[in-house]
């Protein structure tokens, strides 16, 4: 049995490092799409906007300085295009920024007349989502304002308890999702490929010939597609760490662990689709599907989570609940920000609770069981279908 | 037109291609038809992105469910309880109140089915603090939830004459469009401009695995008739993936889209350049299954990092680089606004650029069937 896995391996390798357009194809796929997916990570934490800041008089200066220094961990809330009022209104009207704020001119001497002074906010409102983080942004301003001005009056917020001591940075949270959508597309479509080549090259035959069984054939195209898949996870995680900040320093053995089990789910899904469909092209198509969707549904859980009450959100939140992609992944996000590898119990895993870790442990393996059962099943079926060949 | 013959070259009347280029749309119809594998993409895809992304990043209004718990009794708290209830958006209330239990709303917060309780202290008359719990996910979460706490507490100062800066909203046109529909007017854009890429790209791939193109090489006619009819097929298909996209967006995420001739007939000189695009990366790389998930995760990619998601302007600087030189951004730029209403049509110049670049790629489209021509494909037949 080990012989045959050998020759096989052996066999889809040559093929791969000769024909190398699956190989090439199994790496740009999700660098592209991380690639292009990490240009907007930055979205939600800045937001190009201009200000026309008409006087240089103390408040108007000090409204702007807090507007230039508000920051989270990610970066700071407003990139200022300019400050100009000329250009300023000129920029928005011509769309190249989607929101203005006008400090008005006697911003100073209002609020020594004890006048309430009005910042203005121009949004172009085609997406309420813009509008509505415009005018957070300006409302978090003004709140600092406030406090810095006549901090008697305000209203204090003080947070006393939080679920990790400092916010988990948005582009670490993106990017490992990322790296599970990246091992599952690639677990997918380097097993399944390799699985569909057999019938696409009309060899399907031999295969099932062969006296050592269905076996050994699923465990050399997975042994082959874990190697294939270990080189684009590299070239992932080398990406991420640019355009992410993604703690490459960091992986441990148990992260790699845990990648591994993403893998044998990836691989399981991607051989029984190859012996169900037996073509490249849908398996191919199907692979990219679900990995943006399971990086969506599974990627996003933890934060969906929290705004998941009825409707069909709901629903999309219970089905990404009972995913096993879900638990690995807030999983893997813990042991980077704890450094904890040790995360086999839902106690000490802030993320998850009792019921989602106990279901986890079922879904994992049922999962790489069930779909790499189903593939030897169809594989026997297979024997008596073979098309011709 | 000339065309060539083993004699020599032809003239060939306009009937004759008109002829050809309907044979062969015809043929790809039915091709299409009968090979669903090239079908599931261009109308699966762009419903997909635009059901998951309108549901986990739009999620409806803006109201975020939060714990409220009030352990005081003086007029003050009823006063920021009241606008904690009122403080909107431009669409909806910011805050939805699903639990005022402590136990409960801390035990939601611990496990992440709430993201931030607020508490008002029994002394919130002297103190004037409120304290928070929360489920600090990630820091976009966390901006939204804190965000609007500060508004709401901008609205209590308002209201009791307090507030020395107050922030006035003054938007493009009354109402906003919804991130769900703009999500959704993103997706049918999508669907036009990635079924014309895949289609025009599949069908030229399959006719060279199948062999189909030495048969129309070998006809009397150029086979540069073959590429038109593809990209006939290809704008043809692209309408049916946009409208059966356009469809489940205005039936489940809000979209009213307007200015639809406007759109059909403007987007047609960038779907002739899109199946042209699609030609030549099936010219290039020639095998389907190398191409298709090349072209469905970039645009896909593009969706999300170059004008679909958010507009150009509102993105990172890298991604406004990136989308100054990303062709495709333009089309989700310049026809966003025209679906919801926010301009009646392209300008002139818009138009002509579009034309311009269509012509390009039409210019290119000679080469790539004069290299078909040439190129040994004959695969031992």
């Amino acid at each position: 049995m080990f012989q045959a896995i050998k020759g096989m391996m052996k066999k889809d390798l040559k093929i791969s490092f000769r024909n190398p357009s699956m190989l090439i194809l199994s790496i740009i796929v999700p660098i592209v799409f991380i690639f292009l997916y990490s240009l907007i990570s930055q979205l939600s934490t800045t937001n190009p906007v201009v200000i026309a800041q008409h006087s240089d008089d103390t408040a108007s200066k000090e409204l702007t300085t807090i507007m230039e220094e508000m920051a989270i961990e990610d970066g700071p809330y407003y990139e200022i295009r300019s400050l100009n009022p000329d250009e300023a209104f000129q920029m928005y009207q011509n769309g190249e920024v989607p929101a203005l704020v006008e400090i008005p001119e006697n911003f100073d001497q209002q609020l020594e007349q004890g006048e309430e002074a009005k910042v203005k906010l121009y949004v172009n409102n085609m997406n309420s989502d813009g509008t509505k983080n415009f005018q957070l942004r300006l409302s978090h301003a003004l709140y600092q304002f406030q406090e810095s001005r006549d901090s008697a009056s305000n209203i204090g917020i003080t947070e006393e308890y939080s679920t990790f001591e400092k916010d988990i940075s948005m582009k670490f949270y993106v990017s490992i999702g990322l790296l599970m959508f990246a091992v599952i597309y690639s677990g997918m479509v380097n097993t399944g490929t390799l699985l569909t080549r057999e019938w696409e090259e009309r060899t399907s035959k031999e295969i099932s010939l062969s006296p050592n069984g269905f076996v050994p054939l699923l465990v050399a195209k997975a042994a082959t597609a874990l190697l294939l898949t270990t080189v684009t996870t590299i070239f992932v995680m080398i990406l991420m760490s640019f355009t992410l900040n993604f703690p490459i320093t960091d992986v441990s053995f148990a992260i790699i662990g845990w990648l591994f089990i993403l893998f044998l789910i990836g691989a399981s899904l991607g051989a029984f689709t190859a012996v169900t469909i037996k073509k490249s092209l849908p398996v191919i198509t199907l692979s990219a599907v679900l990995g943006i969707s399971l990086y969506l549904l599974s990627g996003n859980e933890s934060s969906i989570r929290g705004f998941a009450y009825g409707g069909p959100i709901e629903l999309i939140w219970r089905i990404a609940s009972y995913l096993p992609m879900s638990y690995i992944t807030d999983t893997m996000r813990v042991i980077f920000v704890t450094g904890k590898n040790n995360l086999l119990s839902y106690t000490t895993n802030p993320l998850t609770t009792a019921t989602s870790f106990y279901i986890s442990i079922i879904t994992i393996p049922a999962t790489i069981l069930l779909f790499s059962w189903a593939s030897i099943v169809k594989l026997k079926n297979n024997l008596f279908t073979s098309g011709g060949q | 037109m000339k065309d060539r013959t083993e004699e020599g070259e032809i003239d060939v009347n306009w009937k004759t291609g008109y002829h050809a280029i309907a044979a062969v749309n015809r043929r790809n119809i039915k091709l299409l038809l009968r090979q669903k594998q090239f079908l599931v993409a261009p109308f699966l895809m762009p419903v997909v992105v635009m059901i998951l992304t309108a549901l986990i990043m739009g999620a409806g209004g803006d109201d975020w469910p939060v714990g409220l718990v009030n352990e005081s009794d003086s007029v003050e708290s009823q006063a920021f309880i009241e606008h904690l209830e009122t403080v909107h958006s431009n669409i909806t209330p910011y805050f939805s109140i699903m639990e005022m239990e402590h136990e409960e709303a801390s035990t939601a917060v611990k496990n992440g089915r709430l993201q931030m309780l607020i508490r008002i202290p029994d002394n919130f008359q002297e103190s004037q603090t409120v304290f928070t719990e929360t489920f600090n996910i990630n820091t976009d979460m966390m901006k939204n939830v804190r965000l609007r706490l500060e508004q709401t507490v901008l609205n209590q100062l308002e209201n009791n004459n307090e507030l020395i800066a107050a922030p006035e909203l003054i938007t493009e046109k009354e109402n906003d469009v919804w991130r769900e529909s703009f999500i959704a007017g993103s997706s049918v854009l999508l669907a036009l401009m990635f079924t014309a890429t895949i289609t025009a790209a599949n069908l030229f791939a399959f006719d060279l695995e199948n062999r189909t193109q030495k048969e129309i090489s070998l006809t009397p006619l150029n086979n540069i008739y073959g590429g038109v009819g593809t990209i006939l097929t290809s704008t043809l298909m692209a309408f049916a993936a946009s409208i059966s996209t356009m469809i489940v967006g205005m039936l489940v995420f809000r979209l009213e889209p307007q200015n639809l001739w406007t759109i059909f007939i403007g987007i047609i000189p960038a779907l002739i350049a899109c199946s042209i695009l699609g030609i030549i990366i099936a010219h290039l790389l020639k095998r389907y299954r190398v191409i298709q998930p090349i072209i469905i995760v970039t645009f896909m990619a593009t969706f999300f990092g170059a004008g679909g998601y958010s507009s150009v302007a509102g993105l990172p600087p890298i991604a406004r680089s990136f989308s100054d030189v990303w062709g495709f951004s333009y089309i989700f730029e310049w026809f966003n606004p025209v679906m919801h209403d926010f301009s009646s049509g392209l300008d002139v110049s818009q138009y002509a650029i579009l034309i311009v670049v269509a012509c390009i790629f039409i210019a290119f489209l000679p080469v790539v069937y004069k290299r078909e021509l040439m190129a040994k494909s004959s695969g031992g037949q």
